[in-house]
């Protein structure tokens, strides 16, 4: 079986809804759907699906505590700075909440998990409050807006490699390419005629890894003068770690998940290892 | 003239999904403190079907709903409902959980098996507003279970311990190509039985 023949690929839609394809052939699917406005349709049906099958999981009982704990790591959350985004709300009066009464033991002795239950467990839950809102920061993070200048600084210090941009389908209107450093430690794709968004939507970077692991690389906008830079993750020779980077159009905050696009392919980057120049440091 | 707190709680309590997450994105935490009354429990579920213990399944739960701080924004009402959107989201989160663990699988962890206890789609039936959505997922739950054992075996493994087909092709040792049939003839089946009713597909009017 000729694994990147259109045929095959369609049959491989129904186990990527699910999240359980291989990374190789998830790599050939997402190229797929950047082409294919079928494979899009057919797979938005079995995301349908698969979104259902959540409704299969046994109906097990919650602990009685999961509200009271809740309001704790609300509690604790405050002291954290949120996100730009989140901070960026109406003014008004603040929000009053009936909290429940604190539980209250009826016996005297109070048990160790009692203890650890109303002590460690705040503090366990600020730490991870915190690391979610780092991960959270790194995913929805803008991408820096000095693209027009690293390129320029690319041009002028040499480009070693030059990678067009493969327009997704319906963005043959889209033009451009990635420049690579001579010296291997930094990259920017320039692309042209990217859509200006309106307040309700961003584009999202992705970088999918050798490895076929795919992350966000970040939000950005369309830039000035019908003429966009971004500027890719690149520090300390890392761009032979990734295989491709793709840009594609979301809601306003990005995508939901962390490892998956939802809105149209914009386009895509192909990185060609066998190209790439020797990191020089520094 | 302030509003009663019990006319308050009332306005929440009777809210829509979509309501409570407008409401929250405003930065109405008592809009997201009510979400979590509401949905919790079922979150939870969704979470231990996942992991296979509390402590893991509270810590996903939770932090579900502190990220729809982050997240609530990027719900849109014109793609689905908010719940399926949630629990998948919480099934992403749980199996990103699972990995970081080594996802130990649990005992259960390859069967969609009713025997013992009632599932989600029948628990929340009495709740969810949307009559044909309600006997949709049901009649989706009841058609995984008339599947071939097979297919439901391989379809658990992928969705609830986020296995590959290459892991799934290891874990009960057999071939590659076995693997991806029974998904994807089982998830064809489904497809159709989604489908098959007033559903409409992505792009069709309501």
């Amino acid at each position: 079986m000729n694994a990147t023949s259109p045929e095959p690929l369609y049959d491989l839609i129904p186990a990527y809804a699910l999240g359980a394809l291989d990374s190789h052939e998830r790599a050939a699917v997402e190229a797929l759907l950047t082409a294919d406005e079928a494979a899009r349709a057919l797979l938005d049906e079995y995301r349908q699906v698969a979104e259902a099958l959540v409704f299969a999981a046994p109906a097990v009982a919650a602990p009685d505590h999961l509200g009271e704990d809740f309001l704790r790591r609300l509690e604790a959350s405050r002291t954290v700075q949120l996100p730009a985004a989140r901070s960026a709300v109406s003014g008004g009066p603040a929000p009053v909440i009936d909290r429940p009464a604190p539980v209250r033991r009826a016996s005297a002795a109070v048990s160790t998990a009692y203890r650890l239950r109303r002590y460690l467990l705040p503090l366990a839950a600020a730490l991870a409050i915190l690391v979610g809102l780092v991960a959270a920061l790194v995913q929805t993070r803008r991408l820096p807006d000095d693209g027009e200048h690293l390129y320029a600084f690319i041009l002028a210090d040499g480009v070693e490699l030059r990678v067009p941009i493969t327009p997704g389908e319906g963005q043959d209107v889209l033009v451009g390419e990635m420049i690579v450093a001579a010296r291997g430690c930094e990259a920017v794709i320039r692309v042209e005629h990217l859509p200006v968004l309106g307040p309700d939507a961003t584009y999202q970077l992705w970088l999918r890894g050798v490895d076929g692991a795919v992350a966000s690389g970040g939000l950005f906008a369309a830039g000035a003068g019908d003429v966009t830079y971004i500027v890719l993750p690149v520090e300390d020779g890392t761009l032979e770690q990734y295989a491709s980077f793709g840009v594609s159009r979301e809601p306003a905050g990005g995508s939901p998940y962390e490892d998956q696009p939802t809105g149209p392919r914009m386009f895509l980057v192909e990185v060609q290892h066998d190209q790439l120049p020797t990191y020089e440091g520094g | 003239m302030t509003e009663q707190p019990s006319h308050r709680e009332a306005s929440y309590r009777e809210a829509s999904d979509l309501d409570l997450l407008n409401r929250l994105q405003a930065g109405d935490e008592a809009a997201l403190v009510t979400l979590h009354t509401r949905h919790a429990s079922t979150v939870y579920a969704v979470a231990y079907r996942v992991l296979g213990e509390q402590m893991s399944a509270e810590e996903v739960t939770q932090d579900t709903f502190l990220r729809l701080w982050q997240k609530g924004h990027s719900f849109d009402p014109a793609r689905g409902a908010f719940l399926p959107w949630l629990l998948t989201i919480t099934r992403r989160r749980a199996i990103d959980r699972l990995r970081q663990r080594g996802r130990e699988i649990g005992a259960r962890a390859d069967t969609f098996s009713l025997d013992e206890e009632p599932y989600l789609a029948e628990q929340i039936a009495g709740n969810e507003p949307d009559r044909e959505q309600r006997e949709l997922r049901q009649a989706l739950v009841m058609a995984l279970h008339e599947l071939p054992a097979e297919q439901q075996q391989a379809l658990a493994l992928a969705y609830f311990s986020g296995m590959t087909h290459s892991d799934i092709a290891a874990h009960l040792e057999l071939p590659l190509g076995t693997v991806k049939t029974r998904i994807r003839l089982g998830m064809q089946k489904l497809r159709e039985i989604w489908f098959s009713g007033d559903n409409p597909k992505p792009g069709e009017a309501a």
